[in-house]
């Protein structure tokens, strides 16, 4: 992202698509197969560490819920995956992510499919032959749609420090 | 909140493992989700919060945070728990007045019964060494209801989108 990118982040929280529906009983399993779901979080990080390092926005708002709201230090609030995608596809215009480091801190299987993640990013952006890098923090929310995919429905990132290769 | 300060008034945030129940714990409580009422102690926590920045009492600010609380603010490191929050905000608020805030939910998602999570704007005006300026940001919260049938923020992440200095 034009600032943040960060958007390689993973991490959290927060949306309607991953949280139980309103008023509805709260039908929790009797045991959560929280081992699956961390592999199924692994995954999706490699699958956006790749797509966001291949500068593929279509494949990289893919990842996203329909309706994911993304919230990243430097961009303007985004809502659903066309915007998320828009996002992306300036983004890429502008930089290539040359490494996309994302390491979670703290993952929190609350349901088979639900889940929540902090953590912190690292990302490398060549911008016209310069190099810079960027270190932030996010927080992610997943959820796992009835195809038995896990997108991601929330996503607050903001970097912590920046530097410029000379 | 000021860039360092980030939200010394303001909270919010998101989930963690700190945050939300235990796996364990969730299995032997079926009940269902009275969304209306989470919604409402989530939004009811804001002006708690906010009657206590604004009048300084870090202690009634300290209360309203769980004790495991994360906040994770641009500008700050990582606080974590509510004695690591007391030895980073005790300290800046001595020297700073938060002359108003206020927090405007965008979203809140009832997670369970004692479990919210939220997002929304910010906008607080705060007055150091004799400079006043107002910051306007954005917010992540989880807010939940601890044993005692208190809400608490247990998470929040934060940053300003823009800060500008206040004329008098």
């Amino acid at each position: 992202m034009r600032y943040s990118s960060t958007t390689a982040l993973a991490a959290l929280l927060l949306s309607a698509a991953c949280t139980p529906a309103a008023d509805t009983p709260a039908a929790t399993p009797a045991t959560v197969d929280t081992a699956a779901a961390l592999q199924a979080l692994d995954a999706l990080r490699n699958q956006y560490i790749a797509l966001q390092n291949a500068g593929d926005a279509a494949g990289l708002a893919a990842l996203h819920g329909d309706s994911a709201g993304v919230d990243i230090f430097g961009l303007p609030r985004l809502r659903g995956r066309p915007a998320i995608q828009a996002a992306f596809t300036a983004d890429f215009a502008a930089r290539k992510y040359t490494l996309t480091e994302i390491v979670p801190l703290s993952r929190n299987v609350r349901t088979d499919t639900e889940a929540t993640e902090i953590g912190t990013y690292h990302n490398m952006h060549d911008v016209k032959g310069t190099i810079d890098h960027e270190w932030g923090r996010y927080i992610g929310a997943f959820g796992k749609g009835p195809d038995g995919q896990w997108k991601i429905q929330y996503i607050m990132a903001f970097p912590d420090s920046t530097k410029v290769d000379k | 909140m000021p860039r360092r300060s980030a939200f010394p008034g303001l909270l919010l945030a998101a989930a963690i493992a700190a945050c939300a129940p235990r796996v364990e714990d969730q299995a032997a409580a079926p009940m269902a989700v009275d969304t209306a009422a989470v919604q409402a102690a989530a939004t009811g926590f804001w002006p708690r919060w906010i009657a206590a920045a604004t009048t300084g009492d870090t202690a009634a600010m300290g209360a309203l945070l769980a004790d495991s609380v994360r906040i994770d603010s641009k500008g700050l490191p990582p606080v974590l728990g509510r004695a690591g929050w007391m030895t980073v905000f005790e300290t800046m608020l001595k020297g700073m007045k938060v002359e108003s805030e206020a927090i405007t939910p965008e979203q809140t998602t009832a997670v369970s019964n004692e479990l919210a999570y939220q997002t929304g704007d910010f906008v607080e005006t705060t007055t150091t060494a004799g400079k006043t300026q107002t910051e306007y940001g954005r917010y992540a919260a989880a807010i939940r209801k601890d044993p005692d049938g208190q809400w608490r923020l247990s998470y929040v992440m934060s940053f300003a989108d823009s800060t500008l200095p206040v004329k008098k």
